[in-house]
Order: C-alpha cells, then structure tokens, then sequence
C-alpha cells in the first residue's frame, strides 16, 4: 500500500501577521525551550491563529497551547520582521478551555481573584492572611479528597507556599514623603497590589532611596490594582476598568515629573495604557500624558545618578523581568549593579523567564516549576549569593524555587532592598529594619 | 495494518504526548520557512533511537511516508510533509564535547548554536554557521548540507562530519564513519546522507569534528555606492590572496530591511569582511582589506572587533526574515556560481528583476559564490507569471555561469523542476537507482529532489 500523493500547495500565502516564519523566535521561548514542540512556540502559535481565523475549530489543544504562552514577549526582542507575537497571541487567542473541572474552577477562581481580590487591599490581605493559614493547618489538602479535585488543593497549596508566611502589618502609608535635601523632582509612587500587601518593606525602600536621590515622593492614595494580571487573562472589562481608576487617583495628584513603582511589570503595563482598547480619544490623552512620566525604577534610578551603595558585595545575579527586559528601555538593572563598587553583576540563568509571569503559576504550573526549576539548578553554577530583581512576581517565586530546592542561603532582593544611600547608611538601617519578619534584613 | 493501529502503536511506542494528530497542531507542522505548505497525519516526536527505529519499521509495515523534521528554518520546502507523519527529531537534544578527541557528538535534534557555544566553552570552533544556527537543529543541517558565511575559508557542514547515526527505511540503525579524523575505509556514506535531505535515512546522532577556536577575530564593514564596485572589491579581497573567515555582501533592500535603524545611509551595498587568526595576521589582513574596499570606492568603512563583530552578525543574519517588512511573500534562492563569475551574475539579477519587474534583493556569502537572491512581492499586486519568469531566470543564469541550483538550502519541493536540468538524466538516473536502493518502497520524505512521475 502506498499512501503516497502529492498534495504540497506551493502558494503565496499571505500571512496577516507578517510573520516569514523565519523560526528565531523559536529560540528565545521559553514553553519552546521547555519542550520543543511547534505549536508550544510563538510562530505555531501565530500558525494556530492563522488556522483559526481560515475556519479551524477551537479545540481544546489549540486553546491550550495558545494558552501556554507567557507573555513574556521575548519573542518580540528577537523577531527579524519586527513583529509582536506574544501581544498578538494575547489579542487573538480564544477564551480557554478547560480540561476538567477542578481546572474550570481554578480558572475561575484566578479570573475572580485578578478581577474582584487582588484591587481591594482589605480583600487582599484576607487572602494573604488566610491562604498561608489554611496551608500551614492542612486544611488545604482537604479539597483534594473531593474526587478530581487533588491537583486543585496541590495547586492552591503551592500558591500558599508562595506568600510570605508572616502576615504584613497593616501599615497606613502617609501620602507625600519630602525629599531629603533639596526637591529636584516630584515622584508619583505606585504601589503596585501585591507588593503593598506582602512585600510592604520594599516599597519603604523604594521611597526611601527616592528621597535620598532629590524626591519629593507622593502616594496617590485611590490608587488601585494596575489591571495587568486580568489584561492577561483575558478580562478586558476589569482591565480597562482598573486602568480607569488609576488614571483618575494620579491626576488627582498632580503636579509630579515621573511615576514609578517596584513593580517592573506594573510599570510596563502603566506604561501601555494608551494601547488599551476601548478607551476614549480623551481618555487616550490622559493616558498618555500619564504614561509618558512612567518610569521603571533602575531606570529612574539611572536617570537620577544618586550615590548609592550595595548591601552587600561580590557576584551578584540579576534577574531582570520579561516584560522590561524585552521592551525598548532594558537593561536598568544591569546598568545600576554595574556602576556599584565591588558588585560583579551576572544574567540570572534562565530559560527567558522564571515561569512566575503573572498568574501563570496559577494556570500551567507544570510548566512554570519546569522554568522555574531550571534557572535554580542553573543558578548554583553562577556562584552568586544574591540574585537582585525588579518584580515581586519575580521576587516571590525565586526565593520559592529556592526554598523548594534547599538553596535558600541564596538571597532573593528586590533592588530596593540591595541599594542603600551612600551618607545615610544609618538612616537606611533603621528604616529597613521597620521592615521585620524577614531574617535577611539583619544581615544590614 | 490499518492506519488506526499504525497509529496506535506509534502512541505505544513514543508515548501519546508525543503524537499530535490535533488539527491546529498539525498546521503548525505543515510548513517551514518556505512558500510550500502540505498537510501531516500526524506529528511523532521520539526520544531516542530506539523510537525513532520502532516508529520507521511500523510505517515501513503500514506503508505510511515519513517526513524527517528538524526545527523546520528550511527554505526549500524539504521538510513540508507529502503525506503521512512528521518526524519532529527535536528532543534529540543530547550533546557532548570530547575535547580531546577534538569531537562533538550531538544528537540530531540538538540546535545549531548550542554546539557553537558548547564548542567555545570548551576552547574550540565548529564553524558551520547557517544564519538559522540559533534554532536550527544539527539533524536539519546535515540533511541540507548547510553552509553559512563561514564557507569559503572552512567549508560547510559535510566538512565537519567524521559519522553518522542513521535509522534507514525498514528500521535498522547503522553508523557510518567514526570519531576518526581520516577514514578511507569503504565508500563514504556519510557524505551520501549528509544533503540527502532525509530522502535516504533519518539522521539521529552525528559526530562532528572540532577545531582550534581562531585566537582573534575582526570585521570591516565596508558601504558602497554602487553595488558593482561592492561586488568588484570581492574578487580583489580573494585574489590578494588573505582567505577571510567571511565576505558576506549585503545590498540596498537587505540593508535597508536589516540595518535599517544603524545607518543613516544605506548606499548601494554593503561588504562585511571578517578575518581570524593569529593576532598579529588579523590586524595585518583588516589593514588590507580596508584598503582594498577603499580602493575599490567604498565610501563609510567600519572597523569592528570583538562584540561588534557578532552584532553586526546579528544583523546579517536577520536579513532574510526582515525582507517581509517590504513586501508579505518572499521567496529566497540560494544559487551558487563559480567565484570568478560573481560579479557577473550579480548584474544579471538585477537585468532580469527588471526585465520581470519584481523586485529581487541579494545578499549572501560572495566569497563561496554562493548567493540569495530573494524574490519579493505581494501576491495581491504582482502577477504570479512574473515571478515564476523571475525564478526561472535566477536558475537558468546561474546554470549557464556553471552554477547551481542550491548552495545550502537543498533542492526540496521548490527547485524540484529543475532539477534534471542542472544535473542532466544520467545523473538523476543513479541518484534515483540510490535512493530505490534506500528506501524501495519511496516512504521516506516523498515528492522531494525530483519531479514524481507524471509530475
């Protein structure tokens, strides 16, 4: 028997995403890197939305490895024709299709918590609270005795071990911190949810080295939830609704030169709202009167030239965030570790990204330990004892790989926490040390 | 065997995550980076050997075609499957650096670069440099007999292979060669296999030599304005007698396309010349290369060393996918010429773009010959007589310049109809009477090299 025919079309295809289909971008992802399998890389997964739009069902394999993607966008930095997959992928793919209904519910519950939770401090800290709790308490394992639930309660379990296992105070933030010396520029801060509720003595920092650099800091208090984390799963309503509300809380606290905030990825998302659809022209304005001013903040540092000093010297590895690492203004961290005396700055050993990428633990944690693990494994041959980053994302999740691995003598800062004002170090001192429950800080 | 068992027992074989028979995932497997497109079966992706020997004796039995794939960066349409199933070698990805034996053995689905950089790491140089290198895969390059920039001073893939790992069409896993760097024993099937384009066997493991890694490099970038004197200063750079590691010319659209944002001017064309060696030999050649280009009118000279020289690689290498920020389709070419005829043949492109009226760029490694000429359009505006008349004269100038079809893509589906042309019957005779010899049923990588019967 032969099955042999010639069916090979040789057509001028004309691809509506530009994509040559060269395959670089091959290379550079991470889900392809894990496992190299087309339609788990970028060109498949423009291919599979190529397929879509001529007429293809959405089954459920199509929508899974769509939704594979991270976002992380290094795709992008590497594409020859300058396209922009990973934003392509995030605007065409259909909504997920869950598997079972344990992942149904999950997906679910991450869509409620990115949408309702997360923006509402009290909400959010109740989670923070109680998460840690139910694990600590093994009242987490229970749900997996509900048949089809067990990888449910083992996810929700390795979410928990995510979280700082002290609950944070519940410290009001003044709104306005006066510089230190004289006011070169005035800051608007963004707090970014989740690092004001878990990583609080970040953003002390943050402040802290802001005014030590000339800033006259101001925390719009309306503020809210960036909206990037339900932009990403595909909840453009609670997105734009969010980007709304930020718009207003920062205008209402005007005048200021620059906005920052310790969230590397909050930062990119703040700095893309224009590109959000569905905005009014006159919202466009306003969003990108706002947008112009946002600065990450090694960039901002860079800008500012302060003289700042490390915490601690020798190798250092920096973990710098996908999205700023792969957008127009990277390498901030880099430039910042580099300028610091006795401070040997390596690349974080990665994959193209740690596997946090917003909610992406929550929805593929297959997938993000596998990315996860390998940068640990990768980090103990660099010899650094401190990996410095610029995302809490990024922040909680290494120094759970770490944990998971027994490597915690390996430090995970954010680079807030690495930075001390050179004159000011016993300020500093204090100021972190307000910062408790995390052992670390008393290496300062 | 019917095809469900077929395919039952290939699930049983690799394990069913490793089989996708999903249409969206199927799609993604129907075409690499050329125009041609087919449509897959299913997609096998084994692990090791074993698998890939279980999974051809079962297709051998079931009479189902078998399409080897690497990381599918192909521009001839050789890996685009007839019918049947893809064979993804990509988790092949096994490699390992025997320094001492000046040896890399790899796995075929291990890519390119990571042996480039394993082979650093390690003191040493493997020079096959396709500009894919990045993501292609080892397997892809041998079956294609890649090339890259660094031709004319250290050869291409078939130079650096001392074995081979081969699963045939019925099964049975031979070697070929060894980790010897002579081998004079018995005919020498590992450069049969190496550009056979996975028509005589499916390629698992290769042993690759290794080289002393060059102690320096340097580069000249040199901008000209027009592009003949670019292609003049070719032949001079070569008959002064320096052998550079690279000659890579580059002309307006590419550099516009690639280089865009890091020039102000393009000018007509550009040479990138790259030297190695010895420290001393390195900046003796650059100073003579510099020269030379000066001499022959070029108008902005760069000298580069160190990083520079790899950026300015990056660059050369993402011509070819950036040529589509001009026009949505393109089709790139990869003749090769005698080096004496370079400079004729690059008129000759740009008399029959304008004889066809559709617009063809050129770049490629002008000091091996071997060039891409890239034919640009828009299906919705250029009539597709035009650039079949285009294809057409690309192949025929090149043949009567005693060229050839491929340089380093492999002929595919695409220069398929040429074939017997540029070879002549006898030829394509034997080549036919080896593959029967194969694979006698015709199940491996069908409907490529050469026109079916009746095609």
């Amino acid at each position: 028997m032969s099955r042999i025919s010639n069916n090979i079309e040789i057509s001028a295809h004309f691809d509506p995403y530009r994509c040559s289909r060269c395959g670089f971008c091959l290379a550079s992802c991470p889900t392809y890197r894990l496992e190299p399998l087309e339609p788990g890389s970028p060109r498949g997964r423009l291919i599979i939305l190529n397929h879509l739009a001529s007429g293809g069902s959405v089954t459920p394999a199509a929508a899974w490895f769509l939704d594979r993607c991270l976002g992380c966008r290094a795709c992008e930095s590497v594409c020859p024709a300058g396209i922009k997959p990973a934003r392509e992928i995030l605007a065409g793919r259909p909504p997920s299709f869950p598997r079972s209904l344990s992942e149904g519910f999950l997906e679910w519950l991450w869509r409620f918590g990115c949408g309702k939770v997360i923006p509402r401090p009290a909400m959010l800290r109740l989670a923070l609270t109680l998460l840690p709790l139910l694990r600590r308490t093994r009242l987490l394992r229970l749900v997996a005795f509900f048949p089809g639930f067990a990888p449910l309660g083992r996810q929700l379990e390795q979410i928990a071990a995510l979280l700082p296992a002290a609950p944070q105070p519940k410290g009001k933030r003044a709104h306005r911190f006066p510089s230190h010396g004289k006011e070169k520029y005035r800051v608007a801060f963004f707090t970014g949810c989740i690092t004001e509720a878990a990583l609080m003595p970040v953003n002390d920092a943050a402040i802290e080295l802001l005014r030590h650099a000339g800033c006259t800091v101001v925390v719009p208090p309306a503020q809210t939830c960036c909206g990037a984390l339900s932009h990403h799963c595909g909840d453009r309503e609670a997105a734009i609704r969010l980007a709304r509300r930020n718009l207003a809380a920062f205008e209402a606290a005007e005048p200021f030169d620059f906005v920052t905030g310790t969230a590397a990825a909050c930062v990119v998302h703040l700095q893309e709202y224009p590109e959000l659809l569905a905005l009014s022209p006159a919202e466009r304005n306003q969003a990108q009167r706002f947008s112009s001013r946002v600065r990450d903040f090694a960039g901002l540092l860079r800008e500012l030239e302060p003289a700042f000093v490390p915490v601690s010297t020798g190798r250092v590895a920096y973990h710098e965030s996908c999205l700023l690492r792969h957008g127009a203004n990277s390498g901030g961290i880099r430039q910042i570790l580099s300028t610091m005396p006795g401070v040997e700055p390596v690349p974080a050993p990665h994959l193209g990204c740690c596997g946090s990428a917003g909610g992406y633990f929550f929805r593929h944690s297959e997938v993000a330990l596998g990315l996860l693990d390998a940068e640990i494994t990768a980090l103990k041959n660099t010899g650094a004892c401190t990996v410095v980053t610029d995302n809490p994302g990024c922040l909680l999740f290494l120094r759970y790989g770490l944990d998971r691995h027994n490597m915690d003598k390996i430090r995970v800062l954010h680079l807030a926490e690495f930075l001390k004002p050179r004159r000011s170090a016993e300020q500093a001192q204090i100021s972190v040390m307000k910062g408790a429950g995390y052992g670390y800080y008393l290496i300062l | 065997m019917s095809l469900t068992s077929f395919m039952d027992k290939v699930a049983l074989t690799v394990g069913s995550k490793w089989v996708l028979t999903d249409p969206a995932a199927l799609a993604c497997y129907a075409r690499d980076a050329s125009v041609a497109s087919g449509r897959p079966l299913a997609v096998v992706l084994p692990g090791t050997t074993r698998e890939v020997a279980d999974v051809l004796r079962l297709s051998a039995e079931a009479g189902v075609p078998v399409t080897p794939r690497g990381a599918g960066t192909g521009l001839a349409g050789g890996a685009v499957p007839v019918d049947g199933i893809v064979l993804a070698l990509t988790r092949m990805r096994g490699l390992d650096i025997h320094a001492g034996d000046f040896v890399a053995v790899a796995g075929a689905g291990t890519v390119t670069g990571e042996i480039h950089f394993a082979a650093e790491s390690a003191g040493l140089f493997y020079p096959p440099d396709p500009s894919s290198a990045s993501v292609s895969t080892i397997g892809g390059n041998i079956a294609t007999n890649a090339g890259g920039p660094h031709g004319f001073k250290y050869g291409v893939t078939r130079d650096y292979l001392l074995g081979l790992e081969v699963v045939l069409a019925d099964g049975t896993v031979i070697h070929t060669g060894g980790r010897t760097l002579k081998n004079a024993t018995g005919y020498n099937l590992t450069a049969l296999l190496c550009g056979s384009e996975g028509t005589l066997g499916v390629i698992t493991q290769a042993i690759l030599r290794l080289i002393p890694r060059p102690e320096e490099r340097a580069g000249v970038f040199a901008l000209f304005a027009e592009l003949d004197a670019a292609s003049q200063a070719i032949f001079k750079v070569i008959a002064a007698g320096i052998a550079p590691a690279a000659l890579e010319i580059v002309d307006r659209t590419a550099l516009a396309c690639a280089f865009g944002e890091t020039l102000s001017d393009p000018g007509a064309a550009a040479l990138l010349v790259e030297t190695d060696g010895p420290r001393e030999v390195v900046s003796r050649q650059t100073a003579e290369v510099e020269a030379l280009c000066r001499r022959s009118g070029a108008a902005d000279i760069r000298l580069v060393a160190g990083n520079q020289v790899e950026e300015l690689y990056r660059l050369r290498r993402a011509i070819s996918g950036a040529l589509v920020r001009l026009y949505p389709v393109k089709i790139g070419e990869d003749v090769a010429v005698p080096l004496s005829r370079v400079q004729e043949f690059i008129k000759e492109i740009s008399s029959i773009s304008a004889k066809t009226g559709v617009k063809i760029a050129v770049f490629g490694h002008a000091a091996d010959g071997n060039l891409h000429p890239n034919i640009l359009y828009n299906p919705h505006e250029t009539n597709t007589e035009h650039v079949n008349a285009a294809v057409a004269g690309i192949f025929r100038a090149a043949l009567s310049h005693g060229g050839t079809l491929s340089g380093e893509h492999g002929v595919g589906v695409l220069k398929k109809s040429y074939f017997e042309e540029a070879l002549g019957t006898d030829t394509v005779n034997l080549m036919r009477g080896i593959k029967k010899l194969f694979d006698p049923r015709g199940l491996l990588n069908p409907g490529k090299i050469w026109p079916a019967d009746g095609e």
